[in-house]
């Protein structure tokens, strides 16, 4: 097609068919200009912010999930701690009866020994006594007899003699032992 | 003195074309944009989680900016118009700024509002029969009957005013920068600079932001009244 040059000139406002060919030429250039921007500067730019603005977004909700679980973590670490805090005092507790009740054992036990070697203390000093009781008497009726072997010997008949023996151990009989 | 668009007709075949200043500077403008959305998106994989180049805190403010405005005006549902409005206020901002390049803004060419405006209709209407449904013709019969014509001479309003609104204050100030330079440069001094200050920057940024929230407006409200 060959284009042929016309004329030039100038116009402010003109009401005609030009006017129409510009508004359609100016149209298409608009929508070209609308186009190309939004494809390449509008719509990635935009993209580009949403995908920060989500990125900051997700990070913010992970951070806040992060922190409520280190709380729940926190909340279930003194939990715990309290229940050690319980069992130990109850196990304290229950060491504390244990000794009383074995301190107790051991006191009763060692009362209780005690009052059986008393007891057979006691016993072994009576017997003692008996033993004792009965050498003195043993001495007492040797130290008769040899009394009496003398005064027989010097002066008395066989049936004082008699007589005294059974009068002296009538008396021991009657002797209380005295410790 | 002109204060109009140059052009140059051109015969294709049967047709004639009318190729103006204002499709050119289009052209570059949208040459700009396109080559700075390239270095954007060559970049955007060395983009860091946390910005530390001016570069990446400028790229995310303009997108992230635009995007809470189109929630904020619209609802999170309809958050995709980002998409659109960000071009569309990039290319009217660019071209409001384009005066201090020395260019004539295309946005003080009628075919180039009318162009914006007509696509801010077809969104209001469109967006107003998928929500809407039968509800959106049913608007039209609202509060009675007889003021349907009165209605749509409404609808049609809404791209008039928004295109004549924005052509009309480029215009005027590629007519009032157009007087001022006829100013012999000894007298005018620093002048034009202040008046680009106000015409160009101010009122760029300003009829810039005026035109993409009105048609988010219009749009929030057709969906708000038939949703």
């Amino acid at each position: 097609m060959n284009s042929v040059f016309l004329s030039v000139g100038s116009y402010i406002l003109t009401l005609d068919s030009n006017l129409l060919v510009d508004i359609g030429i100016q149209l298409i250039n608009t929508c070209i200009l609308c186009f190309v921007l939004s494809k390449l500067l509008y719509k990635p730019v935009l993209n580009f912010l949403k995908n920060r603005k989500a990125k900051i977004s997700g990070e913010l909700d992970d951070a806040k999930a992060k922190l409520e679980e280190a709380d729940a973590l926190l909340a279930e670490y003194n939990k715990k701690l309290a229940e050690f805090q319980n069992e130990r005092a109850a196990l304290l507790d229950e060491a504390n009866k244990e000794a009383n009740v074995n301190r107790q054992l051991i006191i009763d036990a060692a009362k209780q020994e005690a009052s059986e070697i008393k007891a057979r203390a006691l016993l072994q000093i009576e017997r003692e006594q008996e033993k004792a009781r009965d050498r003195v008497r043993l001495e007492i009726i040797r130290v008769g007899s040899l009394i009496a072997d003398r005064f027989v010997a010097e002066s008395l008949t066989e049936d004082r003699q008699e007589q005294l023996i059974n009068d002296v151990i009538k008396d021991l009989g009657d002797v209380k032992w005295q410790s | 003195m002109d204060f109009g668009s140059q052009y140059i007709e051109l015969q294709l075949g049967s047709f004639t074309l009318r190729l103006s200043e204002t499709i050119i500077t289009t052209w570059i403008i949208m040459a700009a944009l396109i080559i700075f959305a390239v270095i954007v998106r060559s970049k955007l994989k060395k983009f860091e989680e946390v910005p530390k180049s001016g570069f990446q805190n400028v790229v995310e403010a303009m997108v992230e900016v635009m995007d809470s405005f189109v929630a904020g005006n619209m609802g999170d549902k309809y958050r995709y118009f980002g998409n659109w409005f960000f071009g569309v206020f990039a290319f009217i901002l660019f071209s409001n700024l384009s005066g201090l390049l020395g260019f004539r803004a295309p946005t003080a060419d009628l075919g180039t509002t009318a162009a914006l405006a007509l696509t801010t209709f077809v969104l209001i209407h469109f967006m107003g029969i998928v929500t809407g449904k039968l509800g959106y013709f049913k608007s039209y019969f609202e509060p009675v009957p007889f003021l349907v014509p009165l209605n749509i001479i409404s609808e049609i309003a809404t791209p008039v005013s928004l295109s004549f609104r924005l052509f009309g204050n480029l215009l005027g100030g590629t007519i009032i920068m157009g007087l001022v330079y006829t100013i012999p440069m000894y007298i005018r001094l620093w002048v034009p600079a202040f008046l680009h200050i106000y015409f160009d920057v101010f009122a760029g940024c300003l009829q810039t932001f005026i035109f993409v929230m009105l048609s988010m407006a219009f749009i929030g409200d057709k969906i708000a009244d038939t949703d």
